[in-house]
């Protein structure tokens, strides 16, 4: 089994979808999410409509996905060096200034990660990463007792990638296109 | 280590909630020149104690998607103290003090003299661990009379603290 922890997720907190590739990734600023996530996952909501022909054969119409995630709870970092922080900024300007259109749009990758030993040298690569354009939507903002949390969703929009990320916590995620 | 509960314990949590609490309690400003809370010790003639009664343990677990480990934390405690001799007027002044002091720990305004005191934070810990509050359980009660005819005064509070790091 997989520790859920090598599927990682990330936001480019850049909402600049046209900003300039750079010389080795595509040039996005990459946060992971989930640090208070104990669940979150990339909903399909598969378009499926199963029918019968008048011969009584059952067949099936399939017209793609409506996917979408819901990160909540998401607690809002101010904390200069927090892992959260730039996120957090930037939703807290969305829900503040009621934020739309291209405004929401950035790009999201979701990527799994294995450990690769060679010798001595331990690395982690990606096995597999696609990059989609996605819309973030703030959901709320306060929240209880706990923190001030402004939960939202990724709606995605198309224009999907296959490509390799990568990630540290100090550099942060850095997405390649194949 | 094992407690009432039959929960897990906070071993490291343990030493660091005692460290502060013990800081923070002698920072009391109703204490009395050289007056000091010492850490359970239960003798006749002790005065101001904390008993931690059943260690530090951990009431829930939680870990994200990334391996970020956030646990929240309970330690128990009690203010004990031990007099004797003390007249029904002297009696009454001990409860009011003691419940006086459970007020200003748990961060509620007190008068001691003239003057209005609020601990204006929680005690500060280390490591990814925070104090979310500090509840009474009891207001201040004779807890039980000892053979030399000294009497021991409790109140019962607990530490709500949340513990947080990455596996």
């Amino acid at each position: 089994m997989v520790e859920r922890r090598y599927l990682a997720h990330f936001l480019s907190v850049d909402f600049n979808i046209n900003k300039a590739a750079g010389t080795n990734d595509d040039g996005q600023t990459y946060v992971r999410i989930g640090s208070y996530l104990e669940q979150y996952q990339e909903e399909l909501n598969p378009q499926v409509d199963v029918r019968q022909n008048i011969l009584g054969e059952q067949y099936v119409v399939h017209n793609g996905y409506q996917v979408q995630s819901n990160a909540e709870p998401f607690y809002i970092d101010i904390d200069a060096t927090g892992r959260d922080k730039a996120l957090s900024d930037r939703l807290q300007e969305i829900a503040n200034d009621r934020l739309n259109g291209d405004k929401c749009k950035t790009f999201r990758v979701d990527a799994l990660f294995e450990v690769v030993t060679e010798g001595s040298t331990v690395t982690i690569q990606s096995l597999w990463a696609y990059r989609e354009e996605c819309v973030l939507v703030p959901q709320s903002v306060g929240g209880d007792t706990s923190g001030v949390q402004i939960p939202f969703q990724v709606l995605n929009t198309g224009n999907r990638k296959k490509g390799t990320m990568t990630w540290t916590m100090d550099v942060g995620g850095k997405f390649t296109l194949d | 280590m094992a407690n009432e509960h039959n929960l897990t314990p906070d071993v490291d949590g343990f030493e660091d909630v005692t460290s502060a609490l013990m800081e923070t309690v002698n920072s009391y400003p109703g204490l009395s020149v050289g007056e000091k809370f010492k850490f359970t010790t239960i003798e006749p003639g002790a005065g101001l104690s904390i008993f931690a009664s059943s260690g530090s343990y951990i009431l829930e677990d939680h870990e994200s998607i990334t391996g970020h480990v956030w646990q929240q934390c309970l330690y128990p405690f009690m203010v004990v103290y031990q007099v004797s001799g003390l007249s029904q007027k002297r009696k009454m002044l001990l409860k009011e003090w003691m419940d006086t002091f459970g007020r200003w720990l748990t961060r509620q305004p007190v008068k001691i003299g003239e003057n209005t005191a609020v601990l204006e934070e929680w005690p500060k810990l280390t490591e990814g661990r925070v104090i979310r509050n500090i509840t009474r359980q009891t207001p201040a009660y004779l807890g039980s009379i000892n053979e030399d005819k000294s009497e021991t005064w409790v109140m019962n509070l607990q530490i709500q603290y949340r513990n947080e790091f990455d596996r």
